[in-house]
Order: C-alpha cells, then sequence, then structure tokens
C-alpha cells in the first residue's frame, strides 16, 4: 500500500473522529452543566457563606447569573467555553483555566512519569512471560501482574511513602520539584508517586504483551525467522514486538484516563498540588466551575489520547483499515 | 452575622483544624535567611480581609495583614497597629493611639484616614465584619495618628473584634476603585510580616519577608512557603521527611505526630468546639425542657475519648475549663444524669421519647461524635437520626431547614460575645432559629460594658447561663490543636483561639 493511500486513510480517520467530538463535547458540556442542579444545596448561598443575610445571597445569585432561566445559563456556559472561558472558581475568585494551566505541568509531569514506569515494567516483563510461557517465570509475572492489578493505589502509595520515604528517607515522601530546580530533584519527587500511579497500567501491559506477544511468537514466519538462523532475542524485539504491541498502545490509550483519575487519590496521598488534587478540593467545597471545569478537561485529555492511539495504529499497522 | 462557612468548618475543625501563636518556647540562634515551610488544611478564599466570605482566611491573612489590636497566645489584647487604647467613661467612645513611621506594601504610610478608611469599609453591609461591629455608629478622625469609634452601645468586646479580620489594615489605595479592590481577592497590599510574592490559588503561597517590620521580634526568617494539604497523614509525613519544617495537627493525629523523631508537638485545648445545635422551630426541640434533657442525657467524656482520642476537653460550657469566662454556674446543666433528663422529657409529656433527625459533616471526627450523641440519647429513649453531608452542603442545608439539629464544629473567636450574637442574637443568619431569649441583649450588652477581664468574665458567664438554662445547645467537647514543628523550629506556642500566628518563631542555622 502506497504511503499516500496510508496518509489519506488517516487524514479521513482524522476528520471523522474530530466530527465525532462535536456532539461529544455537546453531550460532556450539558452534563457538566446540569451539576449546578443535580448537587443539591444552594450555589449562591454556598458562596456567600453560610452566615451571609438573604440579600447577600440574593446578590449573589444576580452576580452569577443564576436568577436567569437554565437554557439562558446553558447559552452563556457553552458561549464560554466555545471562548476557552471555564469560568471563575467560586471559592478562590480565580478562572478556572488558570487554576488548571497552573497545575497542569504537575500532573503531567506526574502521569508522564507514572507512563515510563509503567512502560519500563510492563514491557520487559510481558516479553519474559511471553518468551517463557508456561514456565516458572510466567507464573511469577502472571501472579505479579494480578497482584499490581488487584493493589489500590492509595494502598501503594500510602505503603511508599510511609516506608521509603518516612522510614527510609530514600526519597522524599511529600511534595513536588520543579523542574526548572533541576532534573534530579523533580525525578526523585515523582518516583515514588508515580510508581503508585503507574502500577496498575505496568501490570495490564505486562498481561496484555504476554497474551499478544506468545501469539505472536507461535506464527510461522517467527518459525521461519528462527530457522533462518536469526538469534531468539532478535526474532522478539524486531519482529515479534512491533505486531504484538496493538494491545498495548490500546492499554496505554485506555491508561492515560485511568491515570488522570488515580492522580485524585495519589496527589492526595503525597501532597502534590496537581490537577488530582485540584479535582478534590474542588468537589469538597462544592466549587462547580472547578468541576465543571476539571470534567470538561479532562474529557479532551482523554479523547486526544484515543486519537492520539488510532494515529498509532496507523503506524503500527498501515495496511489494516484505522479503527 | 456572618461566619464559620463549611470552608472554615474544614479548615479549622476537621481536617487539620488551627494552631499557632505568639513567640516564646524553644530557644536559640535563628538563620535570619531560612524560610519556614508549613502544611496546613486549606488555601486562602481571598487577600480582602474585609469582602472575603470565609472568615477562615484569617489563617492566612495574619502573615501579610497586621489588625490594629494583636492577641497573645492566652487571647489576650496586646498593641498591633494600635498602641493603645481607652473608653470614654460611658464606654460609648473607643479611642485609638496609632502607631507612626509605618507604611503599607504599596508605601502609602499607615494614619488615622487610612485607618479610617479601613474600618469605614468593615462596616459596609456586604462586608463579613460588619455585623461583628454593629456597635460602632462611626469612625471619627481625631489627629494623624489617632481615631475615635463613636458607639451605639458598650464596646468592650470590640477590642478583640478587632483583633480579627475587623481589625486587618489594607492600603486605601488597594480600594480606591472598585477594580483595585477586585484585585485584593488575589493579592495582598496590607502591613504585616510578609508579602506575598507567589499563589497557586487555594494551595500554594509563597511570602517573603517584609523589610523594617515594625516588630522586629516577631520576624526571624526571610520567607514562608504555606501549602495546603488534604490529608493529615500527608501533613505528617512531610515534617518525618523533610519536606517541611511546621504542620498542623488536629486531634486524632497529636498522638502520631509526638512519635515523630526529631520533631516537637504543641498542642493544647482550644476554643474551636464540638456542638449539637437545635433548629428550636423543628421536631419536639421547641421545648427547653427537652434540648434541657439532650444535655443532660449525654456523658461528654465518651465522646471525647471516642470521637477525639482523649485529646482536647469534654464541654462544661461554652468555653474552656481555664477560660476567662467561668463555667461553673452552667456545670450541673451539663453533667450526665440520665434520670433527671427522663424526669424532664415526662415532664414535656414525651415520657416514651421521641425522634429528631441530626446533620453532620462527612468528616470522620464528627461522624462518630453523631454516633456515641445517637447512642446515648438511645439510653434515654430518644431516637435520632443521623444524616451526614458534605461540608460545602451541611451548614448551607441546615439554615435552609434541613434536619431538626446539626452536630457540627464552631471556630473560636477572639471575643465571647462573637460566639453569642453569632448563634443567639435574633438578628443572626446563623441562629437557624431566628429568635432569641428573653434578656439576651440585656446581659450582652450589660457584659460588653465591662472592661476588668475578670469582672468582663464573670458578666459573659451570665450571658453563658441564659444561654444553657434554655438548652439552646449541646456543648460536646472542645477540640485539642496542635503544630508539629521539626526540632529546628524555635519560639512556637499554641494558642488558646486556635489560629497560627508564627510571630517570633524561627529556624536554627
Amino acid at each position: 500500500m502506497s504511503t499516500g493511500v496510508v496518509a489519506r486513510r488517516t487524514a479521513s480517520m482524522l476528520g471523522r473522529r474530530l466530527l465525532a467530538l462535536i456532539p461529544l463535547l455537546a453531550i460532556v458540556s450539558l452534563a457538566t452543566f446540569s451539576l449546578v442542579f443535580l448537587i443539591p444545596g444552594d450555589p449562591a448561598h454556598r458562596i456567600a457563606g453560610e452566615g451571609a443575610s438573604e440579600a447577600q445571597i440574593e446578590a449573589v445569585r444576580s452576580d452569577l447569573g443564576l436568577d436567569q432561566p437554565a437554557y439562558q445559563q446553558f447559552a452563556t456556559f457553552i458561549g464560554n467555553l466555545a471562548q476557552g472561558d471555564l469560568g471563575t472558581s467560586y471559592t478562590f475568585r480565580t478562572p478556572v483555566w488558570d487554576m488548571i494551566s497552573a497545575r497542569l505541568p504537575i500532573t503531567v509531569s506526574l502521569t508522564l512519569v507514572a507512563m515510563v514506569i509503567a512502560l519500563l515494567i510492563g514491557i520487559p516483563t510481558g516479553v519474559l512471560a511471553a518468551r517463557r510461557a508456561g514456565r516458572w517465570q510466567d507464573r511469577v509475572v502472571t501472579v505479579g501482574s494480578t497482584l499490581g492489578l488487584a493493589t489500590p493505589n492509595f494502598v501503594l502509595g500510602l505503603l511508599l511513602t510511609l516506608v521509603i520515604g518516612v522510614k527510609f528517607q530514600w526519597l522524599p515522601a511529600t511534595g513536588y520539584a520543579e523542574m526548572s530546580e533541576g532534573f534530579g530533584l523533580w525525578l526523585k519527587h515523582l518516583l515514588l508517586p508515580g510508581f503508585a500511579l503507574g502500577i496498575v497500567a505496568a501490570a495490564e501491559i505486562a498481561r496484555q504483551l504476554r497474551a499478544s506477544l506468545a501469539d505472536v511468537l507461535r506464527q510461522d514466519y517467527v518459525r521461519t525467522a528462527v530457522a533462518k538462523g536469526m538469534l531468539p532475542r532478535s526474532v522478539v524485539w524486531k519482529h515479534g514486538l512491533k505486531n504484538a504491541l496493538m494491545p498495548v498502545v490500546t492499554v496505554v490509550g485506555i491508561q492515560t484516563g485511568y491515570l488522570l483519575g488515580g492522580t485524585a487519590v495519589v496527589e492526595t496521598i503525597f501532597g502534590i498540588q496537581g490537577l488530582g488534587d485540584f479535582a478534590v478540593r474542588a468537589v469538597m467545597s462544592g466549587d462547580l466551575p472547578a468541576i465543571q471545569g476539571m470534567v470538561v478537561f479532562a474529557v479532551l485529555i482523554t479523547v486526544t489520547a484515543s486519537l492520539l492511539v488510532d494515529l498509532t495504529y496507523g503506524y503500527l499497522n498501515p495496511r489494516g483499515e484505522s479503527q | 452575622m456572618k461566619r464559620i462557612p463549611a470552608l472554615a468548618v474544614v479548615a479549622c475543625l476537621a481536617l487539620t483544624a488551627c494552631g499557632g501563636g505568639d513567640g516564646g518556647g524553644n530557644s536559640g540562634e535563628a538563620d535570619p535567611s531560612a524560610v519556614l515551610r508549613y502544611t496546613t488544611s486549606a488555601g486562602v478564599t481571598s487577600f480582602d480581609p474585609h469582602k472575603t466570605v470565609s472568615s477562615s482566611d484569617y489563617v492566612i491573612l495574619n502573615y501579610v495583614y497586621d489588625r490594629l489590636v494583636h492577641q497573645s497566645v492566652d487571647g489576650q489584647a496586646v498593641p498591633g497597629l494600635a498602641e493603645s487604647w481607652e473608653f470614654s467613661d460611658d464606654a460609648k467612645t473607643l479611642t485609638f493611639k496609632l502607631r507612626t513611621g509605618v507604611k503599607f506594601e504599596d508605601g502609602t504610610p499607615f494614619d488615622a484616614a487610612a485607618a479610617k478608611a479601613n474600618l469605614d469599609r468593615a462596616l459596609e453591609p456586604d462586608s463579613i465584619t460588619a455585623p461583628l461591629l454593629a456597635a460602632v455608629d462611626s469612625v471619627e478622625v481625631v489627629d494623624e495618628s489617632t481615631i475615635a469609634l463613636q458607639l451605639n452601645a458598650p464596646g468592650a468586646h470590640l477590642v478583640l473584634t478587632l483583633s480579627d479580620l475587623a481589625g486587618m489594615m489594607v492600603s486605601p489605595q488597594a480600594f480606591a476603585t472598585p477594580e483595585a479592590a477586585a484585585g485584593l481577592a488575589t493579592d495582598s497590599n496590607g502591613i504585616g510580616r510578609f508579602t506575598l510574592t507567589e499563589a497557586d490559588p487555594g494551595s500554594h503561597y509563597v511570602f517573603a519577608a517584609t523589610e523594617d517590620y515594625w516588630d522586629a521580634d516577631a520576624l526571624k526568617v526571610a520567607g514562608m512557603e504555606v501549602t495546603a494539604i488534604t490529608d493529615p497523614q500527608t501533613n505528617l509525613n512531610g515534617i518525618s521527611s523533610g519536606q517541611a519544617d511546621c504542620a498542623l495537627v488536629s486531634p486524632a493525629m497529636i498522638a502520631p505526630a509526638e512519635q515523630i523523631p526529631n520533631a516537637n508537638t504543641l498542642a493544647r485545648t482550644v476554643l474551636t468546639q464540638t456542638v449539637l445545635y437545635f433548629n428550636r422551630t423543628k421536631s419536639e426541640l421547641d421545648q427547653p425542657e427537652v434540648r434541657r434533657a439532650i444535655n443532660l442525657a449525654l456523658d461528654r467524656e465518651a465522646i471525647l475519648a471516642g470521637a477525639q482520642e482523649g485529646q482536647g476537653e469534654a464541654s462544661t460550657g461554652l468555653f474552656p475549663a481555664d477560660y476567662f469566662v467561668p463555667n461553673d454556674s452552667v456545670a450541673d446543666l451539663l453533667s450526665q444524669d440520665q434520670q433527671a433528663a427522663k424526669d424532664l422529657l415526662a415532664e414535656a409529656g414525651l415520657p416514651n421519647g421521641f425522634k429528631f433527625t441530626a446533620l453532620t459533616l462527612t468528616i470522620p471526627q464528627f461522624v462518630t461524635t453523631a454516633e456515641i450523641v445517637k447512642a446515648q440519647l438511645a439510653e434515654v429513649g430518644i431516637d435520632m437520626e443521623i444524616k451526614a453531608l458534605p461540608p460545602a452542603d451541611m451548614g448551607v442545608n441546615f439554615l435552609k431547614g434541613e434536619g431538626d439539629a446539626v452536630i457540627t464544629g464552631w471556630t473560636g473567636r477572639p471575643d465571647p460575645s462573637m460566639l453569642f450574637s453569632a448563634y443567639f442574637d435574633d438578628a443572626a443568619p446563623q441562629n437557624v432559629s431566628h429568635s432569641e431569649i428573653d434578656g439576651f441583649d440585656d446581659a450582652l450588652a450589660a457584659a460588653n460594658a465591662v472592661q476588668d477581664p475578670t469582672e468582663r468574665g464573670v458578666a459573659l458567664a451570665e450571658v453563658q447561663k441564659l444561654v444553657l438554662d434554655e438548652g439552646l445547645v449541646a456543648p460536646l467537647t472542645f477540640n485539642a490543636v496542635g503544630t508539629v514543628c521539626s526540632d529546628k523550629v524555635t519560639g512556637y506556642e499554641p494558642p488558646v483561639v486556635g489560629i497560627s500566628e508564627f510571630r517570633g518563631v524561627g529556624i536554627n542555622g
């Protein structure tokens, strides 16, 4: 298949995906806007403070347009959203986008480190299990990955912070250092939370890779390559792995959403002021614009990850119709 | 009165509460270049002390805004931006002599005109502090460094009231226009030990020490970094692993904090308390006998042991036992006597008890308290249903009429009259029953006419007796609040009001 055909298919797929984003975002917008009405309590009273007088509560309601009909509020919400305006935090009187963008580098760093840890653990162990399918190494990886999947990240996070951070003090137990303060310092602060966050993804990658690679290694072309004298290691890493990576890419895409969700717990345990911590605080304080902003943002991240996965399919399997 | 939004409850009572105070304690040579890294439970919602909606903002605002009056760790009024104050003979004029030679962050000199502008703003109807200053009719500039508050009622309580948000001084330039005032939500402009240099709203704040600060003894570090951390255990982990110098400690975390090597935990019973507060328009709670019966049915020591790990104090009144308002006259009203409780219920025509619903916060300390209260009330035949709501909703929903009572936290206030006014004055928005008992106003006014602390304590005890004779509330426990600091930190003492100031705290080199 020519490069041009592949490019056209990819462009067509991208176009369809972007078109599909429109109804998706419309539904998400409606759902997040509805939070105003679904969450119990009076947002105006909550913002004005428990001890506010009725006049003060009504003033807040009017200021924020909460006294307008629902359809009008929705139109304003959508209009603002279209301009990238996620509203202003009820609690901190700061634009939600400013608060999200300030925390974004922190959570991106954490997610990135978690994913790298997941790949560094998941791929070698998955390959090992596939090459030694049915032997003790395979069973060890299977048991280990099951444990990884079954261990909640808050349990692992607490164990890591108490043992490695507090007892032995090998790595920081809490906090975050910006990369501008030094790459080593940045990485040291992210290793424990990254491990706690990435271990589930590592286990899932190992399981998926083991299954697909074991299947690929039974294919004729692999046997032929071995028969022609290629070293087994070369066969696995050069021929087998690329064909077995499709499920792994899927897992990575799906896990991006899970990792983003997992930051809520991990950032709380490790005292990191990222998007997960922001989401927890927004929910605890009933800060609706912040909650809405986080939901919209999380959906965009998840959709983008999904799109990237589709593009990667195109690279890994140029002959196949992208799904 | 506009006090204790839900956020304040979370900030100051439940997760890690509040602690801190003026200098003293450990001695040592402080490193003037050190930065104090402090972890607390919540950020600041606004840097505008008069227009914020959260009274708990004081926890951080006190670093950047000095008040006319400051507090000692024992809660006594000491000079701040006012060097001295005095009442007229009829207690209807309160005159402050202001400190001279100090300037706001923007270079504007602090003088009587600036102080008047601030107090006028604090009196505006949309100010959180206006209800606290209801006794102030007007503010007059006497001379460049003297102001006089003309009062419509005796105002002994105003001195300590002005040690809180109401007395914080903001540069008049910062609220000269509405646009400028809007900026105060995210940046400070006051006179304080520190200036805000960096803020990630709600989570992280960096402060730099003010050059030539007027009270050099109160400033022994080059700056502060304040981080808001949700999880109390994470707060402690930061101290254990050296990522923080000081952290707030809630009652349940005092014992674990004391186990941290190379760190000191200083805790004390503070004014912050847990109460069962009644909506007297609901259920059978409109009868004083019923409310008194509930007070007599409760074993507060058991609540303290079960919900607060024994840390703090079982309530014997609306104030801790060593406070300047004596509890002797109400102690019998709060001592457990199940037979007397049953007799009172029978007297109210409820020999078989009754049922009511109490809201509480979805926070372990409060849920546990509610469960214990429920079990104790069941022993006298009262069936209390518990409904736990998130902090953001609980208070608001209660004030809207949900539930018959609430088990919640009341933050410590610099002056006892602030507590009475907030919950028992018929005009106070937080008085859910919107009514007050006979003689309340007169008793409070009488207490506010007395300036001598001991005599005033006795007068305030009269107000307390009125309130508890009617069983308007069932005080349960007082929080123990503390701070754990690494052993390099010097000069820390926990204050009775329960709010950190870290005046005079340093870090050894």
